[in-house]
């Protein structure tokens, strides 16, 4: 993998631990709304997250001879914006009352499987950041649990109170949204590098801005229709 | 013989995780605030975990096995301790801070809220720190399987922890569990390495700790509570000898507690106090928060189901409760046997089960849980989940007795989507009353917290707001636009005193200044807010 400057490695590693963690959070908020139970959520969802990281990074380290790690790590960052961002949307959905009521408990291990995947998924970031920059294991590390530091204080201070569940989720996937342009920077298109910035702020901009109606439809999948 | 390595690994993740686990929970039960509290416990314990796990890379080879004996019996003494220090910090707090009794304050959670991020970042540090002497060790076994058992610990913990709280284990049953459980892990490596087998007689000592612990915890945490409800107060050099206030708060009244898995439950029962003609008293509280006492519990009561009633100016067919878990709104719906239906929701079933065989409660309710009129149907469940899969009943009245929304699960039931079901459930002619807290700001006008339930309600289409009772405040609304007001021609002569001087609106609806109206928000479920 193409070495890259340390600091900007080490501000992608806090990002990257941001959202991750962040995500989580989310789902642990939605998970609590749509089935209650908010201490035993956020527990069950914490654990879910550690466990599944460290796998992940375990995997990581097996499948890393086989594939390119630059392919790896942009499609490990699709997935998790997409998961981030449309997985709260999907799990109030499943989880809707009414017909299909003896499914629930799949429903919930759906749930907790995405959340599993999340996890998963973002234990393979740290191997590949490690490639990033030669030497620099325990900065990378300590960026990461700062990243998580960060977005276990700003998910209930700032923004929860601030954009609510929907739009946080939407704002963080939007951030790590910038990690796939970071990441084909070093590609000789710079004007496409701009154009893909340009649309992930315009982006950032309508979720800020449309913030109301967004976490409105959560209310509305939640409360199936009524 | 390495197989000492993998256990100690997953004893050792597995202990870390669940102390900080018991931690947020401790924190969540004193200060309501459960998103918040998680978040504070979790972040700086996986920082403390990162930090850790890069100081033990520092350790040089040589001192491995020692370095991590000595780690290992450090965290077994130490953890145990954390929760008790944690709940000593509260107590200290209580008794010493100018903040009062009050545990809702800022001041509070920020005390708490910081006592508790440190406990947690320096379990993670502990629990961090172990891992790669491990790793560095020939444990032989591929460094990916210890990692794996490294990971598996915390989701053990997660499950370990969920579950006794579901099964509303004591704090002191579960320190117990897991201090035995790493204690045990300990035990398996001194036991395989004979380098380390003369330390085996150092293992009594975090067994006293842990002995030690597990019994002090449920002494200290009823000190505390009962120092909260008294609002004892002492100065430093008090509390540097308590013998005094700790003989006080253990010689003055009996706290009966009862752990559900949704709430703590305490009954706090006071002696008269004959020389100052004080009469005793029995007062309940829910999660520490104040519910009734003796004095006000038929002003509650009486004044929630005769004020419906008087408003509704007819008999309901259909009446919906949703909580009410003590058996107090079923007794004063006793003489109502003309009402077709009175359906109650409750979730804890455990808190209706001791409602029914306490003397006290059972007393005040007169056995309307024991003994069910033929008119009621009790149904134990979560009222949001009953009234999301309500499509087909409507109710002409709905009562929302649930606690005040101190925190983060019960601002859920003040919210746009769960008065969104209320009003689906609702006949059109139908009559809403909930507890509202009347919160007054220093102006005596309605504080932002009652703002923001009435505007929630009027979001959901709960209109006509009519708040009632200086003593203990209720809001009345309806779907149906039409005005509400007490009819005072019709109330019943059987009521207590206090109760009539309850059935008085001081706020009205046009009381609130479109300004202030248009400073609050609608809370809502996925945005919780201004609550």
């Amino acid at each position: 993998m193409t070495q890259r400057n340390p600091r900007t490695v080490y501000l992608f590693t806090l990002l990257l631990a941001f959202c991750s963690l962040f995500y989580e959070l989310v789902y642990a908020q939605v998970l609590s709304v749509c089935l209650g139970g908010t201490k035993n959520q956020y527990l069950t969802i914490i654990a879910l997250f550690t466990c599944a990281l460290g796998f992940g990074s375990i995997v990581q380290a097996r499948l890393k001879q086989k594939y390119s790690l630059r392919k790896t790590f942009f499609l490990i960052e699709v997935l998790l914006t997409l998961l981030g961002s449309l997985g709260p949307f999907f799990i109030t959905w499943i989880l809707q009352p009414g017909e299909g009521q003896q499914w629930l408990m799949l429903k919930v291990l759906t749930s907790y499987l995405v959340v599993f995947i999340i996890g998963f998924l973002s234990g393979f970031e740290i191997p590949c950041l490690f490639a990033m920059v030669k030497d620099a294991q325990g900065k990378i590390l300590a960026f990461d649990y700062l990243g998580m530091l960060v977005a276990s204080i700003s998910f209930p201070f700032f923004f929860l109170p601030h954009l609510g569940t929907a739009s946080s989720t939407l704002v963080v996937a939007g951030a790590n949204a910038f990690a796939l342009i970071w990441l084909r920077s070093d590609e000789p298109n710079p004007k496409s590098t701009i154009l893909l910035n340009l649309i992930v702020v315009a982006y950032l901009l309508g979720i800020i801005f449309w913030k109301e109606d967004l976490n409105i439809i959560l209310s509305r999948l939640y409360l199936g229709g009524a | 013989m390495r197989i000492a390595f993998p256990v100690i690994t997953l004893t050792s993740s597995f202990c870390t995780m669940s102390y900080s686990m018991m931690m947020a929970s401790i924190m969540t039960d004193f200060t309501g605030e459960e998103v918040i509290t998680q978040c504070m416990t979790m972040g700086p314990y996986l920082l403390g975990l990162g930090l850790g796990s890069s100081a033990g890379d520092k350790i040089t080879p040589s001192g491995q096995l020692s370095a991590l004996w000595k780690l290992e019996w450090l965290s077994v003494l130490i953890l145990p301790l954390i929760p008790l220090l944690q709940l000593l910090g509260i107590f200290l707090f209580i008794n010493l801070s100018p903040a009062g009794v009050n545990l809702d304050s800022k001041m509070a959670l920020q005390f708490l809220l910081g006592m508790t991020s440190l406990l947690a970042f320096g379990s993670g540090l502990l629990g961090g720190a172990q891992l790669p002497l491990i790793l560095k060790h020939d444990t032989r076994l591929p460094q990916e399987w210890i990692l794996a058992i490294n990971y598996l610990g915390p989701l053990a913990a997660g499950l370990t922890i969920v579950g006794m709280n579901q099964a509303a284990l004591p704090l002191s049953v579960q320190i117990y569990f897991v201090g035995l459980i790493q204690l045990m892990g300990l035990l398996f490596l001194v036991t395989h390495f004979p380098k380390i087998l003369n330390s085996l007689l150092y293992l009594f000592i975090p067994l006293g700790i842990l002995t030690l612990a597990g019994h002090l915890y449920p002494q200290l945490e009823a000190l505390t509570a009962k120092s909260s409800y008294m609002g004892t107060k002492a100065t430093v050099s008090e509390m540097l000898q308590p013998s005094s206030l700790i003989r006080l708060l253990k010689k003055y009244g009996t706290l009966e507690r009862v752990k559900t898995p949704y709430q703590t439950i305490d009954l706090f029962i006071e002696p008269p106090q004959l020389e100052y003609s004080i009469p005793g008293n029995a007062s309940i509280y829910l999660n520490r928060k104040p519910q009734f006492d003796l004095f006000s519990v038929d002003i509650y009561h009486q004044t929630m189901v005769y004020a419906s009633l008087n408003l509704l100016q007819r008999t309901p067919t259909n009446v919906l409760i949703l909580g009410a878990g003590d058996g107090l709104l079923l007794k004063e719906f006793k003489p109502h046997r003309a009402i077709n239906k009175i359906t109650m929701v409750e979730l804890d079933e455990k808190m209706m089960d001791w409602s029914r065989t306490n003397p006290v409660v059972s007393n005040l309710n007169q056995g309307s849980l024991a003994n069910i009129a033929s008119n009621v149907e009790l149904i134990i469940g979560d009222g949001v989940s009953f009234l999301r899969q309500n499509r087909t009943v409507r109710y002409d009245l709905i009562l929302i007795d649930f606690p005040f929304p101190n925190g983060h699960e019960l601002a859920k039931l003040y919210s746009l989507e769960f008065y969104q079901l209320v009003k689906r459930s609702l006949s059109p002619q139908g009559l809403v009353v909930l507890d509202l807290p009347l919160y007054l700001d220093q102006k005596s006008s309605l504080s932002r917290e009652s703002m923001v339930i009435i505007k929630t309600l009027a979001a959901a289409g709960l209109v006509q707001p009519l708040l009632f009772g200086p003593s203990t405040s209720f809001l009345a609304v309806n779907a149906n636009g039409k005005k509400l007001a007490f009819d005072y021609t019709t109330l019943p002569e059987n009521l207590k005193l206090a109760t009539y001087l309850n059935f008085v609106a001081p706020f009205r609806e046009e009381d609130i200044t479109s300004e202030q109206w248009q400073k609050v928000q609608v809370n809502t479920m996925f945005w919780p807010r201004g609550l």
